[in-house]
């Protein structure tokens, strides 16, 4: 009697096991989320600068790890259209594990010869898996990226001065400072040129 | 200690009730954590739903395999999951009365539009694939009556309450299987999710110049404000 309920007890132990071996990968699913609000530059641009755009963000709204790629994509649609390499993006440090969401630092620079204008494209959030014979599926999000150029020398943002001009301007201000320290001291040099004979 | 001792210290001891006494009182003038002056205690806990800030798409399950193969011809033949050449047919699910739709895609979040693309086909041994063609537009399918040509096959969706096959191809294609209304919008009632049921089906090539036997081909959904 007692191994009758053994063996049943076995039975159903080994059916469950069986089941959730082969009804987890089977059901495994892919996907991807993205916020649903535009990223969008507070302020105008002006062409030859750097600005900080928001962040993205991402989610992986799958059962399993994936590795998330972000670019720029063109849409039909009102405004010019956003050069790819205009936008430099922030990487994902390997795979983004199910359910889990990162922020993703997007960074905008102009050339200096860029029109004047509205800019409108989409940014294309895709999620991959591991390739396998057969169908494989793929899950991708996108929100909207905007923002103006108007005509104009960069200003307002200290990150637009080229790096260099920041050590000009401090020797500068030591070569015063220096100077100023030489005056106050009371200290002279004086230059003579005495003849041989 | 002087008298001017004895004022600062009842000073700071006056200071120090107040302080005692306002910090013990609550923003709104009741706490849970005070008793009431009678009966017993109680508490309430609200729930509160918010909005959805994003837009996501999901395909369960990740992967699939093609089976129920059909046409042929000859030592060609399909056979089980095996697509057969000229022009086999291979399906994920099954249309009809008895009709199959395993790839469930959902779309969550705010109301937005969903797109679907697909890829060529790539062999396992590295070799020269398939690539996609449409019987009646671009890129044309160059075979016997719009059939895919060598080395080209179509692929195509089927949903449950949509009486026709959607062409997939590079370009991603508003998903007409993902509302029975023929728009690929997707509106989740009180900002859930809504889910699709789809199957897929696939006409292989007439030929190929590539003998692998096991192929790969990918479909992408994309979720998308609404355009």
């Amino acid at each position: 009697m007692h191994l009758r309920w053994l063996s049943a007890g076995l039975a159903i132990a080994a059916g469950l096991a069986a089941w959730i071996g082969f009804a987890g990968p089977a059901r495994a699913s892919i996907g991807v989320g993205v916020q649903a609000n535009p990223v969008s530059l507070s302020g105008a641009a002006h062409p030859g600068a750097s600005y900080a755009l928001p962040s993205l963000y991402i989610v992986n709204t799958g059962t399993q790890a994936e590795s998330m790629s972000v670019r720029v994509v063109q849409r039909t649609g009102t405004g010019r259209a956003i050069p790819g390499s205009w936008i430099r993006i922030g990487g994902l440090s390997g795979q983004l594990p199910p359910k889990q969401s990162a922020r993703i630092a997007l960074e905008l620079t102009t050339p200096g010869d860029a029109e004047p204008g509205n800019y409108v494209s989409d940014i294309l959030v895709t999620g991959a898996t591991a390739h396998v014979a057969g169908v494989n599926f793929g899950a991708a999000a996108a929100t909207k990226l905007e923002f103006t150029i108007t005509p104009g020398p960069p200003g307002g943002s200290w990150l637009s001065i080229p790096g260099w001009t920041w050590w000009v301007i401090g020797g500068l201000v030591i070569l015063a400072a220096a100077a100023f320290g030489w005056r106050r001291s009371g200290l002279r040099i004086r230059v003579e040129r005495r003849n041989a004979a | 200690m002087g008298r001017r001792g004895l004022i600062i210290m009842v000073a700071v001891l006056v200071a120090l009730l107040g302080f005692a006494r306002h910090s013990s009182d609550s923003p709104a003038g009741t706490s849970g954590q005070d008793p009431p002056a009678f009966g017993s205690s109680g508490s309430v806990t609200a729930h509160l739903k918010v909005v959805p800030t994003i837009r996501s798409v999901t395909v369960s399950p990740g992967s699939v395999n093609f089976h129920n193969c059909t046409q042929g011809t000859g030592d060609t033949a399909s056979a089980g999951d095996q697509m057969g050449y000229p022009n086999g047919i291979c399906l994920v699910g099954n249309t009809g009365s008895d009709g199959q739709f395993p790839v469930a895609v959902t779309y969550t979040g705010l109301a937005g539009d969903v797109w679907v693309s697909a890829s060529g086909a790539a062999p396992d041994n590295g070799g020269g694939g398939w690539s996609l063609c449409v019987p009646t537009g671009k890129p044309a399918c160059t075979g016997a009556s719009n059939q895919p040509g060598n080395n080209q096959f179509t692929i195509m969706t089927f949903a449950q309450d949509v009486a026709y096959y959607q062409m997939l191809t590079g370009d991603r294609k508003c998903d007409t299987e993902f509302a029975a209304s023929g728009v690929c919008t997707a509106a989740p009632d009180e900002f859930a999710s809504v889910t699709a049921h789809e199957g897929i089906r696939l006409i292989g090539p007439a030929a190929s110049d590539n003998n692998a036997t096991a192929w790969s081909v990918s479909i992408t959904w994309v979720a998308e404000y609404p355009h």
